[in-house]
């Protein structure tokens, strides 16, 4: 199955035997017909699993490219799928957390049920389990005692976690995140880096896959066990790097570690020289 | 497509209308204090020039229409006047709003539709309700049947307009989030589209409060039909001017507490009308 894939072979893990959950297959995408291409011959696969990184400069289509996955915006060209299942309409087990969290909440809506709007209506939990959820993801975003606000009353860094806490309580089997921790300080954003992973093992059996947008490199290599590293527009991947660091990860160890340095340093490299080509500013 | 005549558009949305936040109390002063005592002046310069100045049956001094007025609420014609305008205008403004909100949320939802009627919509939407008005006597006849039904066909657009583009306008992200978490046209419709319209119906049924109640009078004062429009005829007709101006003035009463009251509705059902979208809590 992934054999369709020649540039892939060489990344696929040696002696894989399960099929990716995600195929993006040549992704090309314009906005306009006759508009400029924002993502060109996009390709890659994710495992089941997997924590993925996405990481590239302002613009280059990283929103776009999730929006795609996730089924709410139609590739120009080429197609992404899950489970071998092209993908054109949003499919229940993916939710994507907006990078414009503030237009993604609804207003006129509490925290508490902000959280539990996907799951208001399902009739396959049962209300108290609703309730468990919410509670539960509410209170591993650190929200605790804001049930009852509105988002128009929280900080942006708040209503970020809200944001996040919907796709939590959410669980899906592939979390879509797009630069979630923009808005939050540096502190915060430690916690729910940890956090992140922290429900990623606890969703190990069930296999909750991660695809994380960032700007941020440190992040990227901090969460991830894998990063596309994306050109400038129109996007593909100008490189994918495996991140081999040791579990349980660590916020001032593992960021210590000569291997996370080097990665650093690779990225960097890759960023600046895909800037090059272009022969303007290297990026971040 | 300029569909929208400026006067339907509700002036605050967006705006910097009035600003709450869900959990901190307003603090509103009961009485307008300042107002009021503007008010009061006016009234004493108009008493002193209809005294000295002009001094003319046809206007008659605001101490002669208060005392009107008062006999006209203590004697019950009338409220009891007021009452059966205020009844026929409410019939009117409920009917336009369960006509006029499902429609427009069609419209807003589906461009099929909006194509659809669109041509319909422009040629009906210049004409005034009062030009209607002979047509609706001859087809219902004079009594509150034609009355409410004008009133209706007046209250209903900027209702449909406003109800139209807040569904067009919803935020697209809210809705992606929507359809994200496997949401269908029609939970989406109810959950996200509805809700953000709400803000723009709601100033929709405020301005067509103010509509309807001129249609109703309206229509009164042509038909003869009771109410205080007709008040207003009769007692022009008998020359009572004190009494047809506490009859006009008891309109200006009416209007100002429907606007209040649908004021206070809007403020408490949208609270959230200007909290999230302008904050400066995003990007
Ligand atoms: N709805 C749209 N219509 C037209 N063009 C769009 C639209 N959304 C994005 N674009 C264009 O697509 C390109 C990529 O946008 P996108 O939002 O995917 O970038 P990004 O990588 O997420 O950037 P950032 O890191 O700043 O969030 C930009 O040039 C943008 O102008
Ligand atoms: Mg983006």
């Amino acid at each position: 199955m992934a054999t369709d894939f020649p540039r892939l072979t060489d990344l696929a893990e040696p002696g894989a035997v399960v099929p990716p959950i995600l195929n993006v297959t040549e992704l090309r995408k314009r906005y306009q017909a006759d508009g400029p291409l924002v993502c060109d011959r996009l390709s890659f696969s994710v495992n089941q699993g997997d924590f993925v990184a996405i990481i590239g400069p302002s613009g280059c289509g990283k929103s776009t490219l999730l929006r795609m996955i996730c089924g709410l915006l139609p590739p120009t060209s080429g197609e992404v799928s899950l489970r071998g299942q092209r993908i054109d309409a949003p499919p229940p087990e993916m939710a994507l957390v907006f990078q414009d969290y503030t237009r993604s909440l609804f207003p006129w809506l509490t925290v508490e049920r902000n959280v539990k709007f996907p799951l208001a209506e399902r009739g396959d939990i049962t209300k108290a389990e609703k309730a468990e959820r919410v509670a539960e993801a509410i209170k591993t975003v650190g929200l605790a005692g804001f049930e009852d606000y509105h988002p128009g009353e929280l900080s942006g860094g708040m209503q970020q976690r809200v944001a996040i806490a919907r796709a939590l309580a959410f669980r899906p089997q592939i979390l879509l995140l797009d630069e979630p921790f923009a808005s939050v300080d540096a502190l915060t954003k430690e916690g729910l880096e940890d956090t992140l992973l922290a429900v990623r093992e606890r969703f190990a059996d069930s296999g909750m896959t991660m695809l994380l947008v960032t700007h941020d490199i440190d992040e990227a290599i901090y969460l991830a066990d894998r990063i596309l590293v994306l050109s400038k527009p129109p996007c593909h991947v100008a490189e994918e790097l495996m991140v081999d660091l040791p579990h349980p990860k660590n916020q001032v160890s593992t960021r210590g570690m000569p291997e996370f340095q080097r990665i650093r340093a690779r990225i960097h490299d890759v960023m600046g020289l895909s800037a090059q080509r272009d022969g303007s500013q290297p990026a971040a | 497509m300029t569909l929208l005549k400026a006067e339907d558009r509700a002036p605050g949305v967006g705006a910097a209308a009035s600003r709450r936040t869900g959990r901190g109390r307003r603090t509103r002063p009961l009485f307008n204090v300042r107002g009021l005592m503007f008010a009061a002046g006016l009234l004493l310069l108009l008493e002193a020039l209809t005294t000295w100045v002009v001094k003319s049956a046809y206007v008659p001094r605001p101490s002669q229409v208060g005392a009107a007025l008062y006999t006209g609420i203590v004697s019950g014609d009338l409220l009891a006047d007021a009452g059966q305008t205020f009844a026929t205008f409410g019939a009117g403004l409920l009917i336009a709003i369960v006509v006029a909100v499902p429609v427009g949320v069609l419209l807003g939802a589906s461009a099929t539709a909006f194509n659809s009627v669109k041509l319909i919509i422009e040629f009906l939407r210049p004409l005034p309700s009062v030009a209607l008005i002979p047509f609706g006597i001859l087809i219902l006849g004079v009594g509150d049947t034609t009355t409410i039904a004008l009133t209706v066909y007046a209250a209903s657009w900027p209702i449909l307009f406003n109800t139209y583009y807040g569904v067009r306008d919803a935020d697209p992200v809210a809705v992606d989030t929507a359809r994200n978490f496997g949401l269908g046209r029609a939970a989406v419709l109810r959950r996200v589209l509805l809700p953000s319209a709400a803000v723009n119906i709601a100033a929709g049924v405020r301005i067509s409060g103010a509509i309807a109640l001129v249609l109703t009078v309206t229509v009164e004062i042509i038909t003869s039909s009771g109410g205080l429009g007709y008040a207003i005829v009769q007692m022009q007709t008998a020359i009572r001017n004190a009494d047809m101006y506490a009859a006009v003035f008891a309109v200006g009463l009416l209007g100002y507490a429907i606007n209040a009251a649908v004021a206070g509705l809007e403020r408490k059902i949208v609270f959230w009308k200007t909290d999230a979208r302008d904050g400066g809590a995003g990007r």
